[in-house]
């Protein structure tokens, strides 16, 4: 009965291996793939444009790169890794874990899943045609008017930036809603949002904070490329705009991102810290709440980006308050981890070392960030090398070393194989070693007034020798970057067999074969705890068949904080219509960028076209529902 | 004790570097009670940052290390206990460390008439922010006490100087370190900054805002003096150029004056009025050229005058590669006796 049950849901769930298959599938976990797969790419393009900025800075007064060229590489650094980088990878996690997490069978709209991934990959591609016109944006990821406006940015440049920002701002909002409705509507029955995975926390909280900021990074990219292009003055002052509008919008969707690309990574952390202490998370209740407050209060910190704009004395303590207690939730979750290590039996994984070393760096540039706080001191190092600093602890070392974390600790689940924990190890102390050489040296810099965004300096100032210095941690830091991929490759083939559940941890993806198989497990899981695996409770325990769903694509949605059933979900099958409708969005955007009106007609009405087709009601589908 | 020794060694070169020097840009070696009041600030929460860090990391070492466990066992999964960290560690010492720091921020801000409004000052210097130099105007009474210069401010030593800063361009910051923290120059906006240097010396800044391609070299040079030299350098600026005198120099004049350098740069009480490039009137008494990029010397103004896109790619300066020979000789003489 088993095996014919299994045949059924495999027939039904899974995506034939075709090019038409490739290109059409809904599969949630394929998808999560091609996100991570697609973020680790862009990863490596943004090292090593970083690498060749520190080849430049390495001695003062050098000339291996013209001033112009240096803009476009740090401005290309920026955006690649804040944007296409440690958002997308974080997506790409959840979109495969979530539904794993939940125990639904894929997320609430699999095909806009599909269509989000293809308008990331796309709005990548977009920005990076710009180098190969030699006309990259050089405003810096932050690209301040009117700096980046037509007189002085007369190139196509901003022009990338503001069509691939607002093509990726479609994607990811896309993504948020579709987090909050699988969240929400698909956990398994039994989940009462008290008994959630503070992963799902994490992603539900930056996915209503995405849906929230990111309209006004949407908006500020508009007035830019409409005062760029189509004559308006938003952010003229000549014609009565206001420059410093563009830094209001930029911001208030900017501090949130941050929050954005760093709580899921603190969710993976909570995940991930409990599994290799052996017991649960000290203060979940703490944690969650914190998660959910550092998204509040995270709209209301932006202006410290901005201490140095000339603002009264009240609006400016009021910012580096909020600043300061945004601080206490995220010190709660420190103080959480490392209870939860003391009062565990910690096992010292590598997944363990990043998870450690994740906390180290994210002390480090926390208490960094306390200093900025501090609104005289802020004008002093804001825009020096001090704050360069500040941004890379806190973005490397809470985004990127919780996604190594994540790698070896989930990878053996999507791929079924282990990877070598010696090598593991290794790469970790190269990274960590290589990371504080590189970015710790930045702090004094800063503090001996090197200013950042300058492509290079005289000699006589004492910054050289540092420079180098620097210069040399960051090619380990690289280096222990590659070998963490090599041990990914030879894993492949070569790793140990993982099995379901290789770390004896306690959350719902872990009960799946690993990799899954296409519909995730055969029964709908029911949960008691927040511990399902290592409670006492059987979750597939389902004698009647009642949970097994085979009659079509369908899955359990429940109420939203208890988690008690309320339907039979129908997901829609593979399709195709979702690459169609990217490319669509793609051509609207690349003539938006060089304002061809007829090709933007054109594929204006080609998108309209296949969204028609796309949203058509299908009266067969309905029966079921 | 070998150990000992290499780290106090390892300390002191790294205090010494912040303490600065004569060509120093730290932010800890203040020349100004400004900067003297921010970098009290800035060591107290430096201080607390790195032992703070310091402590955490051994916390979390000592933490990972003192027992071991194994993956085949776990704790029970309704284990609880733990909370007094999270209420300690995560709230009450976190509360009190910033409270504090809040405090002495906003009492601090306090000494700081920057962003209060218009009405209440009376600027003695106008800063203008330009791709990529600085135009100074002193604003004295009357305006026959008025004159403009670039890149060099010269403040008379131990009382505040009132600045108003603004832009022609983009948005720059006006940034130096030993004096002042930074303050934006921003189009349609006037801010103001009290400058106040409390021994003579020179003083370098820069551009604190990206503002293209050569925000590296924007600097700035603030000469504090005595206020009898000062008063003394104010009345040698108000004068109009110095007549050449020499043959090379007259010859310089001409060959200023018949070529496109007049139509960007002011030469006072000559027909060179042209507006959108340094003041040139006493060029020869200020230290650099290029925005303090370079020393002002005969080498350097030749290579500027016939190289300048090599020396400061996208300036506006072009490269005025047919000036040779006697022309250039005498033209680069003709600017070092406007004194």
């Amino acid at each position: 009965m088993s095996a014919a049950v299994q045949q059924r849901l495999l027939e039904l769930w899974e995506t034939p291996k075709t090019l038409h298959g490739l290109l059409s599938t809904v599969d949630h976990k394929q998808i999560a793939k091609r996100y991570i797969g697609t973020a680790m790419v862009f990863l490596f393009i943004g090292g090593i444009e970083a690498l060749i900025m520190r080849i430049q800075l390495a001695r003062p007064d050098q000339n291996i790169l013209g001033p112009e060229t240096y803009d476009q590489i740090f401005t290309m650094h920026g955006m690649t890794m804040i944007f296409w980088y440690a958002s997308p990878i974080l997506s790409g996690f959840g979109v495969y874990l979530v539904p794993l997490m939940i125990g639904s069978r894929d997320m609430a709209f699999p095909r806009l899943n599909a269509f989000t991934y293809w308008t990331y990959l796309f709005s990548g591609i977009l920005l990076y045609i710009s180098p190969f016109l030699g006309q990259a944006p050089h405003g810096g990821w932050f690209a301040y008017t009117p700096y980046t406006s037509v007189p002085y940015s007369p190139g196509w440049g901003m022009d990338f930036y503001n069509t691939a920002l607002i093509l990726l701002t479609i994607s990811t909002t896309g993504g948020a809603i579709n987090f909050i409705v699988t969240i929400l509507r698909l956990r398994a029955p039994g989940m009462s949002i008290s008994k959630m995975p503070l992963f799902l926390y994490s992603t539900l909280t930056v996915s209503f904070v995405t849906v929230f900021a990111l309209p006004a990074l949407t908006v500020a990219n508009i007035f830019l490329e409409l005062d760029r292009r189509w004559a308006t003055h938003f952010f003229d002052f000549a014609r009565g705009g206001t420059p410093l509008l563009w830094q209001q919008l930029f911001w208030f969707f900017g501090h949130p991102w941050v929050y954005i690309i760093f709580l899921p990574a603190t969710g993976m952390i909570s995940m991930i810290v409990p599994v290799f202490s052996r017991r649960p998370i000290v203060g979940y209740p703490y944690v969650a709440v914190s998660t959910v407050l550092t998204g509040l209060v995270g709209f209301g910190v932006w202006v410290h980006h901005m201490f140095a704009v000339g603002m009264g004395g009240l609006a400016m303590s009021f910012f580096s308050a909020a600043s300061m207690t945004i601080s206490i939730f995220t010190i709660v979750q420190i103080f959480a981890w490392v209870a939860t290590i003391w009062k565990g039996w910690p096992v010292l994984t590598t997944s363990m070392y990043f998870a450690l070393g994740f906390i180290a760096l994210l002390v480090v540039g926390g208490l960094s960030g306390v200093v900025t706080a501090v609104i005289p001191v802020d004008w002093q190092v804001t825009d020096t090398y001090f704050v360069v600093s500040h941004i890379h602890y806190v973005l490397v070392g809470a985004n990127m070393m919780p996604v190594f974390a994540a790698l070896y600790y989930w990878l053996p689940k999507m791929t079924g194989r282990m990877l070598d924990e010696k090598l593991g190890k290794i790469s970790f102390w190269i990274m960590f070693i290589g990371f504080n050489l590189a970015f710790f040296p930045m702090h004094i810099l800063g503090v001996l007034g090197m200013p950042r965004r300058i492509y290079t300096y005289k000699a006589g100032l004492g910054w050289g020798s540092t420079n180098m210095l620097m210069t040399v941690g960051a090619f380990i830091l690289a280096f222990g970057i590659l070998i963490s991929l090599i041990n990914f490759f030879r894993s492949l083939k070569l790793g140990a067999i993982a099995g379901k559940n290789p770390w004896n941890a306690d959350t719902l993806e872990w009960s799946t074969e690993s990799p899954p198989e296409p519909y995730g497990s055969v029964h709908i899981p029911t949960v008691i705890s927040r511990h399902p695996l290592w409670d006492e409770h059987e979750e597939e325990e389902d004698p009647n068949g009642e949970r097994v769903l085979d009659q079509d694509r369908l899955t359990l949605s429940s109420s939203w904080l208890d988690a008690e059933v309320l339907a039979l979900a129908r997901m829609p099958n593979d399709t195709i219509l979702p690459l169609l409708l990217a490319i669509g969005f793609m051509a609207i955007f690349v003539a938006l960028t060089f304002q061809s009106m007829w090709v933007i007609v054109g594929a204006l009405v080609y998108s309209f076209a296949i969204a028609a087709v796309w949203f058509w009601p299908k009266p067969e589908e309905g029966e079921l529902a | 004790m070998i150990r000992r020794i290499t780290l106090a060694t390892v300390a002191g070169t790294a205090l010494a570097a912040l303490a600065g020097c004569a060509t120093s840009r730290s932010t800890l070696s203040p020349a100004g009670p400004a900067a003297g009041s921010i970098s009290w600030l800035e060591w107290s929460v430096l201080i607390v940052f790195l032992v703070i860090s310091f402590i955490m990391w051994l916390l979390l070492l000592w933490a990972a290390t003192r027992k071991r466990g194994s993956l085949a066992t776990h704790e029970p999964w309704n284990i609880g206990g733990g909370q007094s960290w999270i209420l300690i560690g995560g709230f009450a010492i976190p509360f009190l460390v910033l409270s504090a720091f809040f405090l002495l921020s906003t009492v601090s801000l306090k000494s700081f008439p920057v962003h209060d409004g218009d009405s209440m000052h009376h600027p003695e210097i106008r800063v203008i922010g330009h791709q990529w130099w600085w135009e100074i105007q002193y604003l004295g009474h009357p305006e026959d006490r008025q004159f403009t210069t670039a890149n060099e401010i010269h403040i008379p030593v131990g009382r505040p100087v009132d600045i108003e800063l603004t832009t022609a361009d983009v948005i720059h910051s006006f940034w130096v370190p030993r004096l002042h923290g930074k303050v934006d120059l921003i189009p349609g906006t006037r801010n103001y900054i009290h400058v106040q240097a409390n021994a003579p010396g020179n003083y370098t800044g820069q551009c604190g805002e990206y503002c293209g391609e050569q925000h590296a070299h924007m600097l700035l040079l603030v000469v504090a003096q005595p206020e009898k030299d000062y008063q003394e350098w104010y009345a040698q600026q108000l004068n109009p150029a110095a007549m050449p005198t020499t043959a090379e120099a007259l010859h310089g004049r001409d060959v200023f004056m018949g070529a496109a350098c007049s139509l960007c740069h002011q030469i006072r009480g000559t027909e060179a009025h042209g507006f959108v490039a340094p003041d040139l009137t006493h060029i020869a008494s200020r230290q650099n050229i290029a925005a303090n990029s370079y020393a002002n010397n005969t080498a350097n103004l030749e290579a500027w005058v016939t190289h300048a896109q090599s020396l400061k790619p996208g300036a506006e300066m072009p490269n005025l590669a047919a000036f040779n020979g006697t022309d250039l000789r005498d033209l680069v003489a003709f600017l070092q006796q406007l004194k």
